[in-house]
Formats: structure tokens, C-alpha cells, sequence
């Protein structure tokens, strides 16, 4: 497939215009390299996600359960305000907070208000990722 | 005593002329040093867009300033090493040095990127790597629309690597975007970094309407499943396998996928936290000043001010609008064939922009419902973006290269 296309390096499309290859030539190159390059981009990312699917199932066999949300996260509405320890990227915790909070107790969001949180142990995994 | 009042008046006259046909103010007049004021003006409407508008502002401050500085006539900022023999006639200019350090410093940009990067969503969800190839679209379609505009123009003297350099636009990455094109079109390296990093920039704003457009109400609503955690062991081996593969497939995106992956091995191992910390904090800035610098330095005015920088402007946009329509459709293709399992708008984030995409689809999609957290499943395409588009660079550096 890729033998087909064959390119002189950077050929002035202009001059090529005049000489042996014409609009459909040059065209049908740039056609060319877009299907090439479109193909070989699925194709490379398609079997980089076919190899993770395989280790991810390796890796199924081995993880151990994760333990459920630590309850400390889940604040109780009348708790006192305790101090907030990180800044950073504050609104996005919460939100975030929130949504574990509603996933695990099956309710809507809406209804929901995180007052504070506060980190639980120190196993250094942060929740922001980093 | 009046000779030498007369002669010293004389002198005085003689040096004043001189000093004045000498300062950078005369080489306005001369020639066509206009250009070079017109340029200046550009390097200041960028410094305001960088410091009033904060678009991109630590890639366009240094930008506008190499080009302040080169543009600024005599200043020698840009000056080539001449040599006859072993004497110096012309001494090498500051920025210059820097510009013809220009081949490396993209690929240890990626390294500090990759150093920064979590791949944990996009192993925890393979599938969506494919939206960060599909995202890849643009990157041909302005490819084919500069063939096609060179064929229209031929006064545009579009090249092959041109045409392939003003596509990887489309990709939002800019060190990609700079590395395809010192290599295959270096003459044009100022306008297309800029209009790399100025859409990059501007994603929050090309994007939205057309995700908007493309997806109905009940497709941005959609929620998704929550990712399945992911162990550290397959953090370690994503990097070394993707690299292997990658570049076996396409040896030529060695310095790209080569230095992002090494760049995520310093951040999964664990043991090169200072490794990983350098490559990501203090060196990548240090790369940024010279980098950026460099490419404004670059922007001469013969190639700066010409048609070739509107078509550049104009495709580049093109190309990030394309890109971004291919993620969406092929988000809707997904959802359809998982039964409304997949937001069709994370297909947006598979234009890289790392994480601005992702945001943007975070965005819209709670914009439709508050409590729609689309964030970290818009991160996997997100990230696949980046080696998608390192992989499009590579196949323009194959074929062109």
C-alpha cells in the first residue's frame, strides 16, 4: 500500500503543476498520504488498545478489591467545619467528592453539600493524581 | 580659535549624522525596513494577547519577544555565524544559537509532558483511544486543503511539507507541530507555531458549537460508567510497551513517542521522582524560554508577512474545527455501537490540547446536567490524542521527510 505513493522529498507542488504530473497527479498523492496516514493512525492506536485490553485483563486476575469509599470522606451534614488541607484544584474535589458521595448512596447530587473533607490516611495516592 | 570651533562643530555634525543614520530608528526608512516595523507591531498585538487576553501566556510572551528583539533592526539577535577562513566576520546571534537548537527541543518537551501525563483513564478504558485517533481527521483534511489551495495558488509555492506541517495544526499539539516542521517546511516555522498555540489557546471557544451542533441534548446527557481502578504495575508497562510498538510500527516517531513514554516511565516508576520532576518542572520551562524565543525570532518578515501566513492561519483553524467534528461523529458511532454507553462528546477531547479538551467536554457536557461528570472519561482520549498526533507527524516524516 505504501509502496504506491511515492514522494520526491518536499517537491514544489507549483512546479510539479507544470510537468509531468498535473492537478489529478498531485492530487491524487495528497489522497494518497491521507489514506495511508489515516489507516496506519487507527491501526498503530488500535492494537495499542487491543495490548492494553490483554494486560488489563492480566492484571484483573491479580488486583486485589480495592476497599469501598472511606467513610471519613463522606462528611456528616451537622459536622463541624473542619480544616481544609489542600487548595488546590478545590471546586473540582468537591465536585468530585460529590458524586462518590451520590453514587454510593443512590441519590441525587442536587440534594447533596459537601462541607468539608479531610484526607484519611497517608498511602499516597492522591485524588487529585499527581 | 575659530578653526577649531569651526572643525569641532563640524565633527560634532559629522557624529550626530552618523549616530542617526546608524540607530535602529534610520533602518526603518531604508529599504524595506518597514517590514520590520510591522513586524514589531505583530510581536505587540501577541505580547497583548499573551499578557491582557492570558492566551497561552508562557508560550507567547517568550514567542513575542524573539520576535521584538530580532525584528528590532540591527540588534544582530538573529545573525548567522559567518566565517572566511578561520576569522569571525559576523558573530552568531543569541537567538540564533537557540533557533538552531530547534530539532531537539520538541522531543523533550514531550518528555516533561509525558512526565505530567496520567494514562491511567486510557488504560482503564482502551476503547477510547480510537476517538483519539479519529480526532486525528483534521490533520489530513487541511493537509488535502493546502494541496488543493497550492494547486489554486500557485504564487503560495505550497510544498508537500508545507501542506503536511499546516495539517499537524490540526493535531492541537504544539511541539508536534514544531517538530514537523523544522523538518519538513523550516521557513515557516514562526506562523505555523503560532497558529498552533494561538488555537490551542482558543479551544474553549472553537469547540463548543460545534460539539453542540453535532450531538443531541440526550447524547450530552448521557453518563458514563465509572473506570475500573488501575494498578501501578500497568502504569509501568504501558510506556515501555506503547514505545516498543510504536516505534517498530513507524520508526520515525522515535523522538516523539520515544521521549513521551520515557517521560511517563520517570513519573510511573516511582524511584526517579527527582528525574520526573526535572523533566516536567524546570527543564521543560527552560526548553520554553529558548524554544519560544526561537520560533519569534524566527518570524522575518519575507516569510512572516506574505499570503502563505493567511493560508496557514485560515487551514489551521480549518483543521482543528475538522478534527474536532471527526472526534464528536466517531464519539456517536461509539455510543451507538455500546447502546448509549459512550458520551459522544468526549470524542471532542481527542484533539490533544492537554487538558483543555478534556475540560471543554467536561464543560459542556454539565452545562446540560450539573451533575454529569465527564472529566476523567474525556482524559483517555484526551491522551490518546497526543500519541495519535505524534503518530500523523511521524507518517508526514516518512513520506516527506
Amino acid at each position: 500500500m505504501m509502496n504506491t505513493v511515492v514522494l520526491e522529498a518536499s517537491g514544489r507542488l507549483a512546479d510539479r503543476l507544470v510537468t509531468e504530473d498535473g492537478w489529478l497527479g498531485a492530487l491524487g498523492q495528497g489522497l494518497g498520504v491521507t489514506v495511508a496516514g489515516l489507516v496506519i493512525v487507527f491501526a498503530a492506536l488500535l492494537i495499542i488498545a487491543a495490548l492494553i485490553s490483554v494486560f488489563a485483563r492480566l492484571a484483573e486476575g491479580k488486583q486485589k478489591p480495592l476497599p469501598e469509599i472511606e467513610p471519613a470522606a463522606v462528611p456528616e451534614p451537622a459536622a463541624p467545619v473542619t480544616q481544609v488541607e489542600e487548595t488546590v484544584d478545590e471546586e473540582e474535589l468537591v465536585a468530585v467528592l460529590t458524586a462518590a458521595v451520590a453514587a454510593c448512596m443512590d441519590r441525587p447530587a442536587d440534594g447533596l453539600v459537601v462541607r468539608s473533607y479531610r484526607r484519611v490516611g497517608g498511602n499516597g495516592r492522591s485524588w487529585t493524581g499527581r | 580659535m575659530n578653526l577649531i570651533a569651526m572643525n569641532f562643530l563640524s565633527d560634532l555634525g559629522d557624529m550626530l549624522v552618523k549616530f542617526g543614520v546608524e540607530s535602529g530608528f534610520a533602518q526603518f526608512f531604508n529599504g524595506v525596513g518597514w517590514k520590520n516595523l510591522i513586524m514589531i507591531g505583530v510581536a505587540l498585538v501577541c505580547l497583548y494577547l499573551a499578557i491582557g487576553k492570558q492566551y497561552e501566556p508562557l508560550l507567547l510572551v517568550p514567542i513575542s519577544i524573539g520576535m521584538l528583539l530580532s525584528n528590532l533592526p540591527l540588534s544582530g539577535m538573529m545573525n548567522e555565524l559567518v566565517k572566511e577562513g578561520d576569522t569571525v566576520i559576523q558573530e552568531e546571534g543569541l537567538l540564533h544559537v537557540f533557533y538552531s537548537l530547534k530539532g531537539i527541543f520538541p522531543s523533550l518537551i514531550f518528555m516533561g509532558v509525558g512526565a505530567m501525563t496520567d494514562f491511567g483513564p486510557l488504560i482503564a478504558n482502551p476503547k477510547s483511544i480510537l476517538l483519539g485517533a479519529a480526532a486525528q481527521m483534521g490533520i489530513f483534511f487541511a493537509f488535502l486543503g493546502a494541496i488543493v489551495l497550492g494547486l489554486a495558488f500557485p504564487s503560495m509555492n505550497m510544498t508537500y511539507g508545507l501542506a503536511a506541517s499546516i495539517g499537524i495544526i490540526g493535531g492541537a499539539d504544539g511541539p508536534t507541530a514544531i517538530l514537523t516542521t523544522t523538518k519538513l517546511a523550516t521557513d515557516y516555522l514562526a506562523p505555523i507555531a503560532v497558529a498552533a498555540y494561538s488555537y490551542m489557546a482558543l479551544v474553549p471557544v472553537i469547540q463548543p458549537p460545534i460539539m453542540k451542533a453535532l450531538t443531541t441534548k440526550e447524547e450530552r446527557c448521557i453518563k458514563m460508567e465509572q473506570l475500573r481502578p488501575v494498578s501501578q504495575r500497568e502504569k509501568i508497562l504501558f510506556p515501555i510497551v506503547v514505545s516498543i510498538l510504536v516505534i517498530l510500527i513507524l520508526p520515525d516517531t522515535a523522538p516523539l513517542i520515544g521521549m513521551l513514554m520515557f517521560g511517563n516511565l520517570l513519573k510511573e516508576c516511582l524511584v526517579t521522582k527527582q528525574l520526573a520532576e526535572t523533566a516536567s518542572n524546570a527543564l521543560m520551562y527552560i526548553i520554553t524560554i529558548m524554544l519560544g524565543t526561537a520560533v519569534g525570532a524566527s518570524a522575518q518578515a519575507e516569510t512572516f508577512l506574505t499570503f502563505q501566513t493567511l493560508g496557514i492561519l485560515l487551514l489551521g483553524v480549518v483543521a482543528f474545527m475538522v478534527s474536532t467534528a471527526g472526534g464528536v461523529l466517531f464519539g456517536k458511532i461509539m455510543c451507538k455501537a455500546t447502546h448509549g454507553k459512550v458520551n459522544p462528546l468526549i470524542g471532542a477531547a481527542g484533539v490533544s490540547a492537554v487538558p483543555m479538551a478534556a475540560r471543554v467536554a467536561q464543560k459542556v457536557g454539565s452545562q446540560e446536567d450539573p451533575t454529569n461528570f465527564l472529566l476523567m472519561h474525556a482524559m483517555g482520549p484526551n491522551v490518546a490524542g497526543v500519541i495519535g498526533s505524534a503518530i500523523a507527524a511521524g507518517v508526514f516524516l516518512k513520506f516527506f521527510g
